[in-house]
């Protein structure tokens, strides 16, 4: 039976690799002085956004719409994004690209009422993800009015 | 009383004249067991006595042929049971991420695992000299955008716009390859897209208003805290200035589309991985990579086209200023094949120091292994070779545990290697007709 211990491991090895393990990567968010409490305040929803790309052009494959509270803080929002059942977003890894964290004024994760966002690259992350985050003053607009359409 | 007498001899020996008269040679002791004497041989003439001494010499040649036989033999099998060790042996180039990184230990670490370091040496002494020559060069390019800024300001006072916009374009090319990754990038590039701005403002041709709002966006974008002297440049510079911010339009996602992929990519003076958008319009690009010949150039960025570039490979790109600077990295593929043709594609350990201790790497033919840690420079140095001697000197497997002349025992492996090899083949079967999954990517806030 010595002879058959090889077949017996590759077989259990051969049936564990069909069942990959997901990718898990911890978002982190980190502000900067523009966040401050009033602007924060202004806040409804957050979403949690992952783009990938359909022939050339940028899309979203995954939005995740979470309802905040007036938050003060960022600390609040990664409170609530972490009280919102996990995992935030689960999806297919093949072609994601960036993800997207951006507040909203209004609830629903909609058009054209962003005052927080920030952008991360997934090809930066290791196992975390940190996701450096903006606010948008009245003098600068810094959160983009459009975001890429839904993959086809 | 007894006596003994003792015969002697009545005669001479009569074959006495049979010994050869030449004195024997130092080979003939080899084959003294086999003859008896000679002169004891009964019948023995001289021409048979020549004839066996001719035979005997064909025999001492045999006999020195089969000692040659034999010592090649010895030397063979010496060889054979030394081979192991000599092919787990290597002389590996000991390269530390900086020229100023602890090294001590390592060489002893090395040896204690069978194998040798190898200082840089010479090495060490021409990538110092290439970073020396690029830091000399950097600050002839600051001095010349100094003097050229002034020359620009001069040329503004005077009213000759169109001198003042050539000159600084000419320091903008210059600054842009010069000041890659350096401290002084964005500050140095913010002058000289202000200054253009202001040279476009002044000259007010056609379509100019709209090239200095660019500058100054671009501006902007290389330092968002900085403004323009007001009580230098007047109020009007200054309301421009902020049109220009408010006219920003919204960040946008970006994509790279660089070869190669590992290529560094620095938008407006910072990597491009830091930056959570960017906003179309002109942006300062630098892309590098070791081994590559370095591109900087300001280019203007339309909504959702991808940052495109190609760099060209270059021999004699020389990486000494991305090794004094820390900048070098094994881990992406243009550095290490930059680092292997220095070396003269010899294993290389890549020792460097992290917060928490040391890391050593080991390079070799076939790729990068995984980084091995410590608490000195020679505890992560045996870390790493021990995945070398792992790897080299896989204990083969005894015999004895093979089952030898037992028909039952092959019969029962055969048929389970049977049933094994039937159910693989069905799952297998089933699974491949399933949809192919290629794994998930979960996003989780901890």
């Amino acid at each position: 039976m010595i002879a058959a211990r090889p077949l017996v491991l590759g077989l259990v090895l051969g049936l564990a690799g069909c069942s990959p393990e997901p990718t898990i990567i911890a978002l982190e968010l980190s502000g900067d002085a523009s966040c401050t409490p009033e602007r924060l305040g202004a806040l409804a929803s957050v979403s949690v956004e992952v783009y990938g790309d359909a022939d050339g052009a940028p899309c979203t494959l995954a939005r995740r719409c979470v309802t905040v509270d007036a938050p003060t803080e960022l600390a609040e929002i990664e409170a609530t994004l972490r009280a919102a059942m996990q995992p935030i977003v689960d999806i297919e890894l093949a072609g994601t690209r960036q993800i997207a964290v951006l507040g909203h004024t209004r609830l629903g994760c909609g058009e054209d009422d962003r005052r927080l966002c920030g952008f991360a690259d997934l090809a930066d992350a290791d196992d975390e993800l940190l996701v450096p985050i903006r606010c948008d003053d009245a003098d600068a607009t810094l959160c983009p009015l459009t975001v890429p359409p839904f993959c086809p | 009383m007894r006596h003994i007498h003792v015969r002697q001899p009545t005669a001479a020996d009569p074959l006495a004249d049979l010994v050869p008269t030449q004195p024997p040679r130092a080979h003939l002791a080899i084959i003294r067991h086999r003859a008896r004497p000679l002169a004891h041989r009964v019948g023995f003439t001289r021409r048979t006595a020549l004839a066996r001494l001719a035979r005997l010499a064909r025999l001492t040649r045999l006999a020195r042929l089969a000692r040659l036989a034999r010592l090649a033999c010895l030397f063979w099998t010496a060889l054979c049971a030394l081979a192991p060790a000599a092919a787990h042996a290597r002389e590996l180039l000991l390269w530390p991420r900086t020229p100023t990184t602890p090294v001590h230990g390592a060489s002893a670490a090395a040896t204690a695992e069978g194998h040798q370091l190898r200082e840089l040496g010479p090495l060490r002494d021409r990538l110092l000299a290439e970073a020396a020559a690029s830091s000399e060069a950097t600050a002839r390019t600051l001095g010349a955008v100094e003097s050229g800024l002034a020359t620009a300001r001069r040329a503004y006072l005077e009213q000759r716009y169109d001198d003042m916009i050539a000159g600084l374009e000419r320091l903008e090319t210059d600054a842009a390859l010069a000041l890659d990754g350096d401290p002084l990038c964005s500050a140095t590039l913010w002058d000289i897209e202000f200054q253009l701005g202001l040279a476009y403002g002044a000259r007010a041709r056609p379509g100019d208003a709209l090239r200095a709002r660019d500058r100054y966006t671009l501006a902007l974008a290389l330092d968002p805290q900085r403004r323009p002297d007001g009580a230098l440049y007047g109020p009007d510079v200054g309301f421009a200035f902020l049109q220009a911010s408010d006219s920003q339009r919204p960040l946008r996602p970006m994509r790279r589309a660089v070869l190669p992929v590992d290529a560094s990519v620095r938008v407006d003076c910072r990597p491009l991985a830091e930056l959570p958008g960017l906003r179309p319009g002109l942006h300062l690009l630098q892309i590098d990579a070791p081994g590559h010949a370095a591109d900087a150039r300001v280019l203007d960025l339309p909504a959702d086209a991808p940052i495109a570039a190609t760099l060209r490979p270059d021999p004699t790109d020389p990486i000494g200023p991305l090794w004094v600077a820390g900048r070098l990295d094994p881990a992406e593929p243009s550095a290490r094949a930059a680092l292997r043709k220095l070396a003269d594609d010899r294993p290389i350990l890549w020792l460097a120091a992290t917060a928490d201790g040391h890391l050593a790497r080991l390079i070799l033919e076939d790729g990068i292994r995984d980084p091995a840690r410590g608490d000195s420079p020679g505890q992560a140095v045996t870390a790493a070779l021990a995945s070398l001697r792992s790897s080299n000197n896989i204990p083969p497997r005894p015999r004895d545990e093979k089952p030898r002349n037992n028909r039952r025992t092959r019969l029962w492996v055969g048929l389970a290697a049977a049933a094994v090899t039937s159910v693989a083949l069905g799952l297998g079967l089933g699974l491949g007709l399933r949809p192919h999954d290629s794994g998930h990517l979960q996003l989780i806030v901890p």
